[in-house]
């Protein structure tokens, strides 16, 4: 009986809160989904404030490096391999000399915007891909849908592989026109920009079966059809009653898929195919030492840890959402 | 079941010529030709056209496309540019079935660590054993293996010294059939060991959260209580009935995750230096390696669309239920 009694309790504290303000709160009581979410803020802290390209920008200073006790590309040829808790070298030197903690600090930037940006991509496209076809005549959705299946099927990855192979080739010899716009973006963000595009193009297969699955259920929801009856318009129902009710699970798959986009980026740097050196990626800073790490063990296993604690972040975070989201899916 | 298997192949048919003509025109695009440098120094034009003429690289696109699609379905993937004492299929012959069985013995490692450390957080669930195998599992998870790689090494090889810390345990010669290795050599455990637990690691892990998920509802189901009234015992329930069932959404996965191991193996053989393929493909990248490029994405696409067809098709086994029309 006290069971049922903490429920009623439970149903009227619920009165007056949005599903999302719900959803926030028991996100709250998700301990450890509580602590990704907090790293993950002083890690976005980190990556705006690592150096000041941003208030630099805006009044036209010279960036200098503000968290960071140095600039990631400072070499110093006579403080080669360093160990950590050297004097002014908290966490060593790599073989080049440069302050592994101010290259790890600056890496939260490339992993972030990645994580950002291709979570972003693949969201729109996904969603934009999926819910149109959700809502086209059958013929067009087992259209799309065979397309999707048919890109399943593909190697994407691989082909990311070459498709970066492309763009760094391009980017080396040089381009005009659209293509050379894109190279000196690219150029001017260290070698990300193709890592998003190459990212986008990876990860919107999943976003698009999911949210075309999602938009299948909530069609036949009797709201929608009541929506129908008061004469509103398709565009009306899918951005009033569509997106936001599918938005929630939505948003929990591509938390959960972040960790692989970090991943990935750090997959491409470590080959050699992601960003461009000096720019500091984790990856990029694991494959141009872990071959010293009899000798120099500090320099990969540093921005691997970094690596996986960024990672471990996200999957906390998105295993909190998730739960917060659906408290039925509650521990699995 | 047949007719369905019959209608997967056919469907893969498609995919793969898609899948050639796409990498064969992306690796075209890239800017720079096989033969524009020798070591550091540029070709003249005119020894690079004769080389290229050699290669049928001056025909038209469509009649060089139609000729390596043509000449791939007789398993012939041409020379390679890059070492010209070798054609592609002899490096593959080399270096696929040291991929293959590294890829399998994670892949096996996985399976074995996940499935079991997910029955058992799902059998003691909210158990101290559960919240540390949960635990584990999504550290695992969390652990690429560029940092898995450089700190097993570090630890078990170089440190504790227990390991050998490079190299495959075989060699190619030594492969039965040219592709099956020694299992009763300890020199091929030993060296398998640390690059497949690497590779296998994160992917135990998620094996593990899956499973332990997806017991969870099972258990829950009637068919498990009607088990139980019966008189079974625990551990025959959960296995035979429960685990079964479970499996499901652990086979989904494995298709996806066997691409995954294919790829992880790029890096896994380049921090234990071991000669797979994913060490030239790489290198033929950057080599402009036209048929070694290509046949190594032919290769691993084969392999995926195979991975998914056995995926489907285990579907039926683990749940009779399943049924294809």
């Amino acid at each position: 009986m006290a069971i049922f009694r903490r429920r009623r309790a439970e149903t009227r504290r619920a009165e007056g809160r949005s599903p999302l303000q719900d959803a926030f709160r028991r996100l709250l009581k998700h301990r450890a989904g509580t602590v990704g979410g907090v790293f993950i803020l002083i890690l976005i802290l980190v990556a705006l404030f690592v150096d000041t390209t941003i208030p630099a920008a805006i009044f036209g200073w010279e960036a200098k490096p503000l968290i960071a006790p140095k600039h990631y590309a400072q070499v110093s040829f006579f403080e080669r391999d360093l160990p950590p808790g050297t004097p002014g070298y908290l966490l060593g030197t790599d073989y080049l000399g440069r302050d592994i903690l101010s290259r790890t600090l600056y890496g939260t930037r490339v992993s972030l915007s990645v994580a950002v940006v291709a979570a972003t991509v693949s969201l729109v496209i996904g969603l934009t891909y999926g819910v149109i076809s959700g809502f086209a005549p059958t013929g067009v959705d087992n259209a799309m849908m065979r397309f999707v299946d048919f890109l399943y099927g593909f190697p994407l990855l691989i082909f990311v592989i070459l498709l970066q192979a492309y763009f760094k080739a391009v980017s080396r010899k040089g381009a005009t026109g659209l293509v050379g716009a894109m190279v000196n973006i690219d150029k001017a963000l260290g070698g990300m920009f193709f890592l998003f595009v190459a990212l986008g193009v990876l990860n919107w297969i999943g976003m698009a079966r999911l949210a075309r699955g999602q938009t299948l259920s909530v069609k036949q929801k009797e709201y929608i059809e009541s929506a129908r009856a008061l004469g509103a318009g398709n565009l009306r129902i899918v951005f009033r009653h569509v997106l936001p009710n599918i938005l929630g699970p939505c948003i929990v798959a591509e938390t959960l898929a972040i960790p692989g986009y970090i991943l990935t980026e750090a997959f491409l740097s470590f080959i050699g195919l992601g960003v461009t050196p000096p720019t500091p990626s984790w990856g990029l800073m694991i494959s141009e030492t872990y071959q010293g790490i009899r000798t120099f063990p500090w320099e990969p296993l540093i921005p691997g840890a970094a690596l996986a604690a960024t990672t471990l972040a996200f999957n906390f975070l998105g295993d909190g959402l998730r739960d917060a989201f659906d408290p039925r899916l509650r521990g699995t | 079941m047949i007719q369905y298997l019959v209608r997967r192949l056919l469907w893969a048919i498609p995919v793969l010529l898609a899948i050639m003509v796409v990498t064969f025109f992306l690796a075209r695009a890239i800017p720079g030709g096989p033969f524009d440098f020798a070591g550091e120094k540029q070709l003249p034009e005119s020894i690079r056209k004769n080389l290229e003429r050699k290669y049928g690289l001056d025909l038209p696109m469509y009649v060089q496309l139609g000729r390596w699609i043509w000449d791939s379905f007789r398993f012939d993937f041409g020379p390679s540019y890059a070492s010209r004492s070798q054609t592609v299929n002899d490096i593959l012959k080399r270096t696929f079935p040291i991929s293959f069985q590294l890829g399998v013995l994670a892949l096996l490692f996985a399976l074995c660590v996940g499935v079991p450390l997910g029955t058992i957080a799902a059998v003691k669930q909210n158990s101290i054993v559960d919240y540390g195998a949960t635990f584990m599992a999504i550290l695992g998870v969390s652990m690429p293996t560029m940092v898995t790689g450089p700190l097993l090494m570090w630890v078990f090889a170089l440190i504790l010294g227990w390991l050998p810390a490079a190299r495959w345990g075989t060699d190619y010669t030594q492969l039965y059939l040219g592709f099956f290795p020694n299992i009763l050599s300890g020199k091929f455990w030993l060296h398998a060991i640390l690059p497949a637990i690497t590779l296998g690691l994160a992917y135990s892990a998620s094996i593990a959260r899956l499973t332990r998920a997806s017991l969870l509802q099972v258990i829950r189901e009637d068919y498990i209580k009607t088990a139980y009234a019966k008189g079974l015992p625990a551990r025959r329930t959960i296995i035979l009935h429960g685990l079964r069932n479970s499996l499901i959404p652990v086979a989904t996965v494995l298709g996806p995750m066997f691409a995954g191991i294919v790829t992880g193996s790029l890096v896994v053989e380049q921090i234990f230096g071991i000669a797979g393929m994913g060490k030239y493909f790489v290198i033929s990248i950057t080599n402009r390696d036209y048929p070694m490029i290509m046949g190594s994405v032919l290769v691993y696409s084969v392999l995926l669309v195979a991975a998914n067809m056995l995926v489907d098709v285990s579907y039926a086994w683990l749940d009779p239920r399943i049924r294809y029309d």
